[in-house]
């Protein structure tokens, strides 16, 4: 049997003492998965993901991440989207991918160099003369290029044109390691429920309120898994 | 990786001191060239006198403005890596933050030591271009070199090879400031933004005064009883020492200075460094 790629058990989370965004939350994901974390704003999604990667410090838990406890060394399998543009702006595209280059062994510079080709992008182009969507799609370049074990997408498919989602998600079937798993937090559900093969539906608190196969679950229910998050998330605090 | 680490860390920085030594470096030469030709002419035209001493002003100001920029700049770098935005790439790198924090504080001396290596080439031009000429205020630079080395030559004559030592523990001292500053600032951004959500910056300033404060209050009572009982050892140590051995009293001095100093930027640095790893939160 495969190992899991991602294991969190017990894990605790909370910015103000008493409020927690994640209390006891626990999971096991299997390579080779594309899993949609799917969840109302502030259920714990973007700070479970920002946990794994080790920008926030548990309140308590345990992660593991290919068999290793959460460290730096773990950082070396995980692919990271963050929500935002976060590289440095007076950098050009081409600095990126060398960048990229040296730091990470699994990065693939002639897919990167690919991927910007049919974009159009200009690789000598400064990032900040470039647009906020190009810039994010430059980011999920980076990122897919990887050849990673955890792909980690938070919202990869938010702020940007319909167009843009179809080559997102296009961009992400295509050059994801097909051995890795891939975890994707989105409210839209509705444009990004034909490339997932699991789901979870996050309550308040990080709790896993509907969790299984997509196909599956959609035969079984009848329902798209959008039509499904508006049932069981609708006008109710109370999840 | 460190040296990976290292190499972007200078870039950042580099590409915007470059352009400020390049221009101090030009301006202080050309101002230097004309106090020359305005010495050697008897002053030419009033215009050709007035452009080369806004020439002379710019290029003060320009080693000024440098003197001060590149230290801001280099802790700019630091706080925009780690707290900023960025440091959703600085934190996810497959890097410990051991080796992070350290890249950021050798980044900072090499700068630091690059700017003293500025100025004092910038002050070495003009002393080196204008003419060995007694009177003028041009001449300042090169009297100054020139008094130092009579004021190292009269320490010689009476301490003798001490002198070496003592001029060793100065480079030190010197040395020991830059490491302990950029410590003690490093410590206080990272506390500033584990502290404060959002007013990141303003929580690392208030921090630094009150570190700086408590800093700036020890360092004077521990002046105050050192000299009161210096004083009142006098009498005995003229009694009972050598001339050899007061000096040796000062070298175990400026030794402690030295010493207090590493231990205060070495509890900065691991300060900063226990709370990249144990309490910060990116937000």
């Amino acid at each position: 049997m495969n190992e899991p790629t991602l294991v969190c058990r017990h894990l605790s989370k909370s910015y103000v003492p008493g409020l927690p965004v994640l209390e006891d939350f626990n999971c096991s994901l299997a390579p080779g998965k594309i899993i949609g974390l799917l969840g109302p704003n502030g259920c714990g999604k973007s700070t479970l993901m920002k946990l794994v990667c080790g920008l926030l410090v548990p309140n308590g838990g345990e992660i593991v991440i290919c068999g290793q406890p959460q460290s730096e060394a773990t950082n070396a399998f995980i692919s990271y989207l963050p929500e935002r543009t976060y590289f440095n702006t007076w950098m050009k595209v081409e600095d990126l991918i060398l960048y990229f280059s040296d730091f990470y062994s699994d990065f693939d510079a002639d897919a990167a160099h690919r991927m910007l080709k049919e974009l159009g992008v200009d690789p000598t182009a400064r990032l900040k003369t470039l647009s906020k969507g190009t810039k994010e799609k430059v980011q999920l370049i980076m990122v897919m290029a990887r050849k990673a074990k955890l792909y980690l997408l938070d919202e990869p498919i938010a702020g940007v044109d319909p167009a843009a989602r179809d080559y997102i998600l296009k961009t992400i079937i295509g050059n994801y390691n097909k051995e890795a798993t891939v975890v994707i937090t989105t409210h839209l559900i509705y444009d990004i429920e034909p490339v997932l093969d699991e789901f979870a539906f996050l309550g308040f608190g990080g709790r896993i309120l509907m969790a299984g196969d997509a196909k599956k679950t959609r035969v079984k229910e009848g329902k798209t898994l959008d039509d499904l998050f508006r049932e069981v998330f609708r006008c109710s605090r109370s999840f | 990786m460190f040296k990976k680490l290292l190499k972007y860390d200078f870039h950042s920085v580099w590409r915007f001191w470059w352009i400020l030594a390049v221009t101090a470096l030009g301006l202080t030469t050309v101002s230097s060239l004309l106090l020359r030709f305005l010495l050697y002419t008897d002053g030419g035209f009033v215009m050709f006198r007035v452009f080369a001493a806004l020439i002379t002003v710019a290029s003060l100001a320009v080693v000024v403005i440098s003197t001060m920029m590149t230290p801001l700049v280099v802790y700019l770098r630091f706080y925009q890596h780690f707290f900023s935005d960025e440091g959703y790439l600085t934190f996810t790198l497959p890097v410990s933050r051991k080796k992070l924090l350290l890249s950021k504080t050798v980044n900072a001396l090499i700068f630091l030591g690059l700017e003293a290596v500025l100025l004092f080439a910038c002050l070495t031009l003009i002393s080196l271009i204008v003419p060995d000429v007694d009177d003028g205020a041009f001449l300042f630079a090169f009297k100054m070199f020139e008094s130092i080395g009579e004021s190292i030559g009269a320490l010689w004559q009476t301490v003798g090879a001490w002198t070496i030592l003592y001029l060793l523990e100065g480079l030190l001292i010197l040395v020991g400031f830059g490491i302990l500053s950029t410590s003690l600032i490093y410590f206080c951004i990272t506390q500033g933004a584990v502290v404060a959500r959002k007013h990141k910056v303003l929580a690392a300033l208030g921090i630094y005064y009150l570190v700086n404060g408590a800093l700036s209050f020890l360092s004077s009572f521990l002046l105050s009883v050192s000299i009161t009982g210096f004083e009142r050892a006098m009498p005995y140590l003229e009694a009972h020492l050598s001339s050899q051995g007061l000096f040796g009293l000062i070298a175990l001095a400026l030794f402690l200075t030295v010493m207090l100093m590493a231990t205060l930027a070495l509890t900065a640095y691991f300060l900063t460094q226990h709370l990249l790893e144990r309490k910060l939160n990116l937000n």
